[in-house]
């Protein structure tokens, strides 16, 4: 058995074309290739609309290689063949062909045929290399309809309503007023309440609706809306702040992007636009230099891209770039995976390479500039101000700044090394005299920490009077005037295919364009050719005809106000990707999203304003019985808070946030090394601000970002990972932020008078007052002797416990 | 099993968890007297027949290493490198060129298994190894293999392996999560190939790091033993209000969970991972100090630690096997960095007596094409449709070559192996019908194989 399947297989590997007899070749042709033709074809060819078995028929190399159940045949063993077997309707688990038999003439010439030793002259491919998509046919495929109106449906409500009503389910009440607050706080600016505004709003005596529309209005129109909103469609655009990969290299002015999108969202700026100034900004017109430079930074979001510096072939790095570009364009606007059309016809979208190599040509006439380049064009350790954009309303400065120069780096350590030590200072003033064990040691310990401070001061100050010659990590001016972007190419011209997506490997040219499902029947291609066409297609993405962007940024929004999407595959809208649970309330929301001028905010107080985002999650058990995973939003979803808010929140608590947005980013080194260090030991001037100003470097986040999983920087992530893991736990447990953080919460609740402090605890961290027995476990927690070795320690465990609580980590 | 607890069924557990175990946890913590009753979701449960493994160590090599130059011998590749084929088998259509392996292939052991010069430390071990010569997959695409790798769907959002075998089996060691996955490569599909999607949370992998910092905050500074219990006791009583008000949510429970365990763990883990407490020439067995293969024997150290332990599922993981370039240069580094570890950790097992119910599995999510990547680049394209595994240990007939690929390595022709039927396998091998592991989830039993697998009877012993 094995010795004549190896020389069949041998047959099939090698080009061992051995010549056919004519009279084989006859009988194939006359009745072997008709027979296979009529009756096995439909399922079993290139041409067939779905291949069945992954058994091709209409090549010799199709039935050589077989099909999913193994060899279809042995030439020369017609009863050992799966083919006769199936044909011959001996099993009844293989019938072919599967609804009728074939003629006993009909098995008979296949039986002579593989007895024959199966002669077959046909060349092709043993897999369905290309399916000829049916673009018209795959238009029927709910993404690719245009949203459509129901006509007696006005309010989300109704729409949640009618889903529950035929499922014979009652929705869980509203919220309580404290609960609502806290909710609609932390989604809209990642930050708790303040216990005054709590406490108006639970006062309000406005009916429950417009009481909260005031909430939602202050809150929309908080600098932190922007900050809150900006990071998520920053974890959208695989936002990071160096290259990743082999050469991970810092981008040292990525941050001005990343301010573009906040102010964008703060400013309510138009959804389409937004994405018109993404895509081309260097294109749109501008009124002033200032305004030129905002669309410049824009187009910075072609150019985050995280690609192999180490690749030795330009041209393959150059369609890296180019497929990159697709691919986040295309997730992230459109919802579809459109880079899986590089090396073939999309698998289960209506994408065929010819569609990607159309947008690719776009792509491919554009210059990006990121800062590096390739191998082959000679990266180095450091980087290139050429390969960057610069701005004109920013005056020219010095980038690299040379040998002697005093490093800032140092300057700030020696500032923050003196407020340590004088720090310290009055601790050990505070501690003063007095005997005790414990005491005794936080004093030795004060002590050895001051000296240890003493030194490294000495050291410091050395370093900045008298700076080394050659530094070892070279800064770069962040404010100079640079930015990450994009430009036309010099030579605009179509892409051509790359054969199995390889760089070198080049097929036909492909005009370049759009995706042809999106299009109208012979509208895909691109108006002009002067250009690259970037502008088009910024234009066609955000047309109100295309039915994919409203859709796919609706579905964003309400992801993160409801906890999951209506498509809960929000970067995925295609054939992979998950169905709407409320088809006609997506299409209905992406109408008005587009009606009302696609402004985020507008929609996002829609929803907040409905009575399904203003329901409770009480636990309904017939609901939970039918419904599980609460699909039908019969209650709200208790929700995780995500890395930054959490950690925004606990510092909002402690009273050490700093609200200002700082200029630039700590990453302004020029090495990967010094980057490195700054990003995962931030110096104080960060410390303390909001997260989202934090340094995204890929490769190394921060502890607290990865335990709380926070978005992969190289990836489109609109849907973040939610793990539950003891990590998190020791977190809360034992990291010294939380623990630091507490302290300081401690510190500044001892201003309350000592009746209010535990009410004040629990408002300011749980946005509400302790229950009974709350309080009471948190008395007797205060008072016992393990625990309350000195009055501020006590407090401290008691907010380090309220922010390790489920309460605090989760929203409900 | 290790528990003498009465015969827990499937159907129990399920019971169990659908009233809430963190509930219950929580009633029993409050009231001693009730303590008796409550189990822990990680508690020890009898399998569904005798087992012949009660734990396993995952190795995965991510980015799919080439089988070519490591475990599926191919004269008949050596024999038509360089030349042109349009074979289908091998991929690529018209005109590529096959690239023959790079590395010389040697019989080891009284098995005769031939295994490549890369491997002269694991090729000690031939007789124990069972090679998958036969293996084939899904997608040739990273993330999506990795994830059906690790949980037997593509697309879905499926639990992971190790969490469906702590589900089926609990874990012997309470202090100590019972999935522990070490280094795990961030992209790929990230935490989804440690998690537990709709299984209860306390089931997920939890990520310990080599070195000092294997596992970050398990020490606190100021508060200690009883103290720092009192504060957890104050935390789970916020908790318990909180879920009390919610009443059912299976995340809130896996908070309150991850809080108890987290609290043992601070006493377990550190002595644990400490590798210090390790002969210098136990070390050296690992490779551990050279630079080569100090970071995979370390992984495989506190692999067998954790194995020690009584920890379930444990993987380890190393990435850069995408050799797209470099079969020559950067998979020998690849290779080296992990042989004489490989080799260090089955002589350590053998050495306790715990190779025999320990089960090795390794393997990257696909394998590669015997053709050159591109003309005259030293590298090989994905191959998805055959590439090799092995396994080894309890349970595992070693010294075998276990199914086929074609002559030319490109294709799994015979005695083929699915991912489904890996799953299904290591199950059977714990002592677990995977069509019988199942949780119901949304109206359905769910299954790690879905609706296929068979178990590989030929490779048990």
């Amino acid at each position: 058995m094995r010795f004549p399947m190896l020389l069949a297989f041998l047959g099939a590997a090698l080009p061992l074309q051995a010549a056919l007899k004519p009279a084989e070749l006859a009988f194939f042709e006359k009745e072997v290739r008709p027979l296979l033709a009529e009756h096995c074809y439909q399922c079993h060819s290139q041409e067939a609309s779905r291949l069945k078995g992954g058994l091709l028929l209409d090549s010799a190399a199709g039935w050589q290689e077989g099909g999913d159940s193994g060899e279809a045949l042995i030439p020369g063993d017609p009863d050992a063949s799966l083919l006769m077997h199936a044909v011959r309707y001996d099993d009844r688990d293989l019938q072919m062909p599967p609804k009728y038999k074939l003629s006993e003439d009909a098995v008979a010439v296949l039986e002579k045929w593989i007895a024959m030793g199966a002669p077959d002259p046909r060349e092709g491919e043993a897999h369905q290399a290309s399916v000829e998509i049916d673009i018209e046919a795959s238009r029927d495929f709910w993404a690719f309809q245009k949203p459509q109106p129901t006509p007696d449906k006005e309010t989300i409500d109704a729409f949640v309503e009618a889903r529950l009503h035929d499922a014979s389910l009652k929705p869980a009440p509203l919220a309580d007023r404290r609960t609502l607050i806290r909710r609609a706080s932390f989604d809209l600016v990642g930050l708790p309440p303040s216990p005054r505004s709590v406490a108006a709003f639970v006062r309000d005596s406005r009916p429950d609706r417009e009481a909260f529309a005031a909430v939602v209005d202050d809150l929309l129109a908080s600098a932190g809306f922007g900050e809150r909103w900006g990071r998520h469609w920053l974890d959208v655009v695989r936002y990071g702040e160096s290259m990743g990969r082999t050469r991970n290299f810092p981008f040292p002015y990525a941050w001005r992007y990343r301010d573009y999108v906040i102010d964008a969202f703060n400013e309510d700026k138009p959804y389409d636009v937004f994405v018109r100034e993404q895509l081309a900004g260097d294109l749109l017109p501008a009124e002033s230099d200032a305004e030129r430079d905002r669309l410049t930074v824009a187009t910075g979001f072609l150019a985050m891209g995280s690609l192999d510096l180490n690749e030795r072939n330009r041209e393959q790095y150059r369609m890296d770039r180019v497929d990159e570009q697709i691919d986040v364009t295309g997730r992230a606007v459109l919802g579809l995976t459109t880079g899986c059309a590089r090396c073939h016809d999309h698998k289960f979208d209506p994408i065929p390479q010819t569609d990607y190599f159309a947008l690719a040509g776009i792509f491919r006439s554009t210059d990006t500039f990121s800062g590096y380049q390739s191998r082959q064009g000679g990266n180095r350790g450091g980087f290139y101000p050429e390969l960057l954009v610069s701005l004109a309303s920013v005056p020219a400065q010095v980038v690299a700044k040379e040998e002697q120069a005093v490093d800032p780096q140092a300057r700030r350590r020696l500032r923050n090394q003196q407020q340590q030590l004088a720090k310290v200072n009055r601790e050990l003033k505070a501690l003063g005299k007095g005997g005790g064990n414990r005491r005794g040691r936080a004093l030795a310990k004060l002590r050895e920490r001051q000296k240890s401070l003493q030194r490294s001061i000495a050291k410091t100050r050395r370093l900045v009077n008298n700076p080394p010659r050659g530094k070892k990590n070279p800064t770069v001016d962040r404010t100079a005037n640079y930015a990450m972007g994009v430009r036309e190419a010099e030579k605009i011209e179509d892409c051509r295919v790359n054969v199995r997506g390889e760089a070198n490997n080049l097929g036909d040219r492909v005009p370049r364009g759009f995706l042809q499902v999106l299009c109208e029947e012979g509208e895909s291609q691109l108006p002009t050719t002067e250009q690259s066409g970037r502008l088009e297609l910024a234009h066609w993405l955000t047309s109100p005809e295309n039915p994919l962007t409203a859709r796919v940024m609706v579905n964003r929004l309400w992801h993160h106000l409801l906890g999951h999407g209506l498509v809960r595959t929000v970067d995925n809208f295609g054939d992979m990707g998950e169905r709407p649970s409320h088809p006609a309330l997506l299409d209905h929301l992406a109408l008005r999203f587009v009606e009302h001028d696609w402004s985020v905010k507008t929609m996002v107080r829609e929803i907040m304003l409905s009575e399904t985002y203003r329901r409770s999650s009480a636990h309904l058990p017939e609901a939970d019985a039918v419904d599980p995973e609460n699909r039908l939003l019969w209650r709200a979803h208790v929700r995780r808070l995500q890395a930054e808010p959490l950690r925004d929140a606990i510092l909002a608590i402690s009273g050490q946030l700093e609200r200002e947005r700082p200029e630039g980013s700590p990453l302004y080194f020029a090495t990967s090394k010094a980057m490195r260090q700054a990003a995962q030991r931030l110096d104080k001037a960060w410390r303390n601000r909001r997260a989202v100003y934090l340094p995204v470097v890929r490769g190394f986040l921060p502890g607290f970002f990865q335990v709380f999983d926070f978005a992969e920087p190289s990836q489109v992530m609109g849907r973040r990972d939610i793990t539950t893991v003891p990590t998190q736990a020791l977190y809360f447990m034992n990291d010294t932020f939380v623990m630091d953080q507490a302290r300081m919460a401690a510190q500044r609740l001892l201003q309350a008078r000592a009746e209010d402090r535990l009410g004040a605890a629990y408002r300011w961290t749980l946005g509400r007052p302790p229950t009974p027995e709350e309080r009471e476990s948190s008395r007797a927690f205060l008072n016992d002797p393990d625990i309350a070795d000195k009055p501020q320690g006590a407090w401290a465990g008691l907010f380090q416990a309220l922010f390790a609580s489920a309460e605090f980590r989760y929203l409900r | 099993m290790t528990s003498s607890s009465p015969l827990t069924t499937r159907r129990d557990l399920l019971k169990a968890t659908s009233c809430g175990f963190g509930y219950l946890a929580l009633a029993g913590l409050a009231h001693e007297a009730a303590a008796k009753e409550y189990r822990s979701p990680l508690a020890p449960r009898m399998a569904h027949f005798g087992a012949k493994a009660k734990r396993v160590i995952f190795m995965f090599m991510q980015g799919g290493p080439s089988h070519l130059e490591t475990f599926d011998y191919k004269p008949e590749l050596a024999a038509n490198h360089g030349k042109s084929t349009s074979s289908a088998l091998i991929g690529g259509g018209r005109n590529v060129r096959l690239l023959g392996p790079q590395y010389d292939f040697a019989p080891h052991g009284s098995s005769g298994l031939m295994i490549s010069s890369l491997f002269p430390h694991l090729a000690q071990h031939a007789d124990d190894l069972c090679l998958l010569n036969g293996m084939f997959t899904d997608s040739p695409a990273h993330p999506q293999a990795s994830v059906m790798l690790h949980t037997g769907s593509t697309n879905f959002v499926r639990p992971s392996l190790g969490a469906w075998v702590v589900y089926g089996l609990g874990t012997s060691n309470q202090d100590l999560p019972g999935f522990v996955t070490i280094n795990p490569p961030g992209g790929a599909g990230g935490a989804q190939n440690y998690g537990s999607a709709f299984l209860p949370a306390a089931y997920q992998g939890t990520p310990l790091a080599t070195g000092g910092d294997a596992i970050a905050n398990i020490r606190n500074r100021l508060l200690k033993g009883k103290a720092q219990r009192k504060q957890l006791d104050l935390i789970q009583k916020l908790n318990r209000g909180l879920l009390d008000r919610v009443e059912k949510h299976q995340e809130l429970e896996g908070v309150i969970e991850s809080y108890e365990l987290a609290f043992r763990m601070q006493s377990a883990v550190p002595a644990v991972i400490d590798l210090d407490k390790e002969s210098a020439a136990v070390k050296e067995r690992y490779g551990i100090g050279p630079k080569a293969t100090d970071r995979f024997g370390k992984q495989c150290l506190m692999a067998r630690r954790l194995a020690e332990k009584g920890v379930r599922f444990i993987q380890i993981s190393t990435g850069g096997w995408d050799q797209h370039q470099g079969i020559l240069t950067r998979l020998k580094t690849n290779c080296e960095g992990i042989d004489k570890p490989m080799a260090g950790l089955m002589t350590d097992l053998k050495d306790r007596g715990m190779l025999e119910d320990t089960l090795l599995v390794w393997g990257g999510e696909f394998g590669r094409a015997p053709r050159e990547q591109a003309p005259n680049q030293d590298g090989r394209p994905h191959n998805n449709r055959g590439y090799t595994m092995w396994m080894a240990g309890g349970g595992i007939k070693g010294g075998q070559r276990y199914g086929a690929t074609d002559p030319l390595g490109g294709v799994a022709i015979e005695k083929k192996v699915h991912i489904h039927d890996l799953h299904a396998t290591i199950l059977h091998l714990l002592g677990m019908n995977h069509e019988e592991l199942t949780y119901r989830y949304a109206g359905r039993d769910f299954r790690l194989t879905d609706v296929a697998g068979e178990v590989v009877r030929g490779i048990l012993a």
